[in-house]
């Protein structure tokens, strides 16, 4: 045997044989689970596969209805200023966390809505402000479709205005709130460029799980006189307890050094008078400031009807209203456990009978050198979900589908240099030029074919989103060991097979037309 | 040996009258986004037995949902045999983007109708706004355009300008067949449509490649006097059996993925069956005779 052929058989089996040890036999064993991938599965699985829910939260640009109310009493005055008779003003949309889409003004006539459209006293851009509060409001005003009289005022989302550090913040502390509830293999990401927070909770059973991990992201704020004094986003710490000498319980709370001053300075001037806190637009309590609080950490003695229990609840939800940003959801997938199992087993089902179907084409059409190359697909799917389960990949549904058609190209592959081979024989050559020949003609053509696929593949990583990523992901892992297969395992195999009395393999290859 | 180039204006007419066809569908009967790109709901809701469209409205259109206006489409009743080999009945639920407090009612309303869905049984529940919708479909759009002209650029530089050209204009009526049968049958366009559509593309302009590829070759060994067609027509037969078995082998194991597979992978797999087709039709029978064509343009402009 030829040594370079001889080394080349080795390196392939060795790596063949790491890719099975390190992907495919801890499927089966616990221990080299706990060694290769702290007990975690090989082959991560995504939500699809196995259940789960996952959620993507943006910016909430929408405004409080209280805020909505002055941006319209504000524009109603502007209305009345070129002389339009006062329409008739009402929120906009559904309440959701007590926010709105925006405004909606009736007037007597569709002329009068017009002539507002075109006097364009209602600017795109809106400032706000109200206490500590400011809002920069992107406006959207457009005629009702189904009401020629009516104008709709949309808040619009503004991408030009992503409060980028608040994301990233918020980010931080979801993902520390849902790395402490110890669930396995949950995910939280920042996407920065259109100011997303994807958050993934595989195995979770419920909405009301999820909720309680991201949905009270809300952000906490203290109100005096129903206007927002201060938010809560420097609040360090808030912790419950029962207080025996008053018999009730009483929350324990710490502000940053920030807070602690603005802490200070409202409770200093605001002696006797209620300081509500709010979550968003929740009410959570409505503590008397008895004292001013001046070091930063000060106690809410709660009343004597509340549990220990409820005032546990108040002091998670303060903590959990340190989020610097209202988020809300933007794309929500619930994919139930028992639905996933059964996508995998469909689609391994599906994947076995595909290749079954493959093989037994190949042997059809090419008899010994087919089942060469079947032996190549194997191994080829072995190094795929070793190299799968080397990056850590999230295996998906759609990523499932990649894997199958990087099959059929690791299969063209082979056709192609089959084909070519045949053509070398027919056109005279003996069995090891031709097959030297097939592989060195098949080559351009296989690199070129495939460089295609990776661009497409390339670009559907950079611009695709969820399921379209996982696909791309296993297209462009899959069409690069194809061509590894194809060029060298199959190539190796070939040569092995016919090292010895070479020439004797020529009627293998069926090639018609040889003389 | 065949001359398939005599008939080349049959084979690119043929092409030109489907894409004209797909357009015309497209135009007229327009496209059934699905929530990845209008933003809405779906919920999928098992349920015990057989249910009917009608029942389900009844009870979503109930009292409590007045305010709402849940603009909930026609719900679509679902049987399907799970791997164990049960019957299971499910129906989906088709209204726009709910929030959590909508999406608890809808889903309770369901369930004090017909029964406890529990996660168990398998309830699925898709949300997107219609912001995000817009979002995903111009980065879907910005991807086909990207991933086209990259394709472009680069079979430019490993072949000739003109190549890249008559590989495009296969790869436009690939899509657009795809489309038009998508748009005719009413079925769903999302996000793992244009996952299918790109990998039309990475497939059909590879059956091109391989043709060229040969092209390219046969153009080197050309003799005096062998005309473009001639060597196009050499280099379509040399390399049509490839074509057709990669094709019978790649829509096998997709024809097995959509008669096996799971309902949310049946429409990617009918755009690949539908697309690998027309990329395989069109590699052969439009990119390279319309490559001879415009080669022999330039050849008599010159001369």
């Amino acid at each position: 045997m030829r040594r370079d052929l001889r080394w080349k058989t080795w390196l392939i089996f060795i790596l063949v044989f790491c890719a099975f040890i390190y992907a495919i036999v801890p499927q089966y064993s616990q221990e080299l689970r706990g060694i290769f991938f702290k007990g975690q599965d090989p082959i991560r699985k995504g939500l699809d596969l196995k259940g789960g829910i996952e959620v993507i939260l943006a910016p909430d640009y929408r405004a409080e209805g209280r805020a909505l109310i002055q941006v319209m009493n504000d524009l109603l005055k502007k209305i009345e200023g070129i002389g339009v008779a006062g329409p008739e003003a009402k929120l906009l949309g559904r309440a959701d966390n007590n926010r709105y889409d925006g405004l909606l003004f009736t007037f007597r006539s569709a002329e009068d809505a017009n002539r507002v459209l075109r006097a364009k006293v209602l600017e795109k851009r809106f400032n706000w402000r109200s206490g500590v509060e400011s809002k920069e409001l992107l406006l959207d005003v457009q005629i009702d479709q189904g009401n020629p009289r009516a104008l709709q005022v949309y808040v619009k989302e503004d991408p030009a205005n992503f409060p980028k550090e608040a994301l990233y913040q918020a980010k931080v502390i979801i993902s520390n709130r849902v790395n402490a509830s110890g669930m396995a293999e949950t995910d939280v990401r920042y996407d920065e460029k259109n100011g997303r927070i994807q958050v993934q909770l595989p195995g979770i059973k419920s909405q009301e799980e999820a909720d309680r991990l991201i949905r009270s992201t809300g952000r906490l704020n203290f109100r005096l006189n129903e206007r927002i004094v201060m938010f809560g986003s420097d609040l360090k710490n808030a912790v419950a307890d029962f207080d025996t000498s008053q018999g009730a319980p009483v929350i324990h709370f710490e502000f940053g050094r920030v807070g602690a001053e603005q802490f200070a300075d409202i409770t200093s001037e605001n002696v006797g008078k209620t300081l509500a806190m709010y979550l968003d637009e929740e009410k959570l309590m409505e503590p008397v400031i008895n004292e001013p609080i001046t070091g930063g950490k000060g106690r809410i003695t709660l009343g004597r009807g509340t549990s220990l229990e409820q005032a546990r609840n108040y002091a998670i939800l303060m903590k959990s209203g340190a989020l610097p940003i209202s988020l809300r959801t933007v794309q929500m997938t619930q994919v139930a456990p028992t639905l996933g199992s059964e996508m995998i087993r469909q689609s391994l089902v599906a994947g076995i009978v595909g290749i079954i179907l493959i093989i037994l084409f190949m042997l059809i059409f090419y008899g010994l050198p087919g089942i060469m190359a079947d032996l190549a697909l194997v191994l080829y799917a072995i190094l795929v979900l070793g190299t799968f389960a080397l990056f850590r990949g999230v295996l998906t549904l759609p990523g499932v589908a990649g894997l199958l058609l990087s099959i059929g190209m690791a299969v063209d592959a082979n056709i192609i240099i089959y084909e070519r081979i045949k053509d070398e024989i027919r056109a005279g050559k003996r069995m090891r030029p031709a097959l030297q020949g097939g592989f060195d003609r098949a080559f351009w053509t296989i690199v070129d074919a495939n460089v295609t696929i990776l661009i497409v593949a390339g670009v559907l990583i950079m611009f695709g989103t969820g399921p379209v990523k996982g696909f791309a992901g296993t297209l462009g892992i899959g069409i690069l060991i194809s061509m590894f297969s194809a060029l060298v395992i199959t190539r190796a195999f070939l040569e092995l097979l016919i090292d010895r009395n070479p020439d004797q393999y020529l009627k293998l290859f069926k090639a018609r037309g040889v003389k | 040996m065949m001359n398939l180039m005599k008939h080349r204006k049959v084979f690119i007419g043929l092409a030109v009258l489907l894409v004209v066809f797909s357009l015309a569908v497209w135009y007229t009967k327009g496209l059934n986004y699905g929530v990845d790109f209008e933003g809405g709901t779906n919920i999928r809701f098992p349920v015990e037995r057989k249910v009917t469209s009608t029942e389900v409205r009844t009870v979503l259109e109930g009292e409590r949902f007045d305010e709402m206006d849940l603009k909930l489409t026609s719900p679509q009743p679902y049987a399907y045999i799970d791997s164990q080999g049960n019957q299971r009945h499910g129906v989906l639920v088709h209204t726009r983007f709910l929030n959590n407090q909508e999406q608890k009612m809808a889903v309770s309303a369901l369930e004090e109708t017909f029964g406890q869905a529990g996660t168990e049984a398998g309830l699925d529940v898709y949300g997107v706004d219609p912001l995000i919708g817009e979002e995903l479909l111009r980065n879907a759009l910005k991807a086909v355009i990207i991933a086209c002209l990259l394709i472009l650029v680069y079979i430019a530089i490993r072949f000739e300008f003109l190549s890249g050209v008559a590989g495009l204009a296969a790869l436009i009526h690939d899509v657009l067949l795809v489309i038009g049968i998508f748009a005719l049958l009413q079925k769903e366009i999302d996000a793992t449509f244009i996952a299918a559509l790109l990998t039309i593309i990475g497939y059909s302009i590879n059956d091109t490649i391989v043709i060229f590829d040969r092209i390219r070759e046969n153009q080197r060994f050309r003799k005096k006097g062998q005309s473009f067609d001639e060597v196009v027509n050499l280099s379509i037969l040399q390399t049509m059996r490839r074509s057709l078995n990669t094709s019978v082998t790649t829509v096998l194991a997709i024809l097995v993925l959509y008669l096996l597979g799971s309902p949310s992978i049946k429409n990617f797999c009918l755009a690949m069956i539908i697309g690998l087709m027309a990329g395989t039709y069109s590699s052969v029978f439009v990119a390279s005779p319309l490559w001879a064509v415009w080669k022999n343009l330039s050849e008599k402009k010159r001369s």
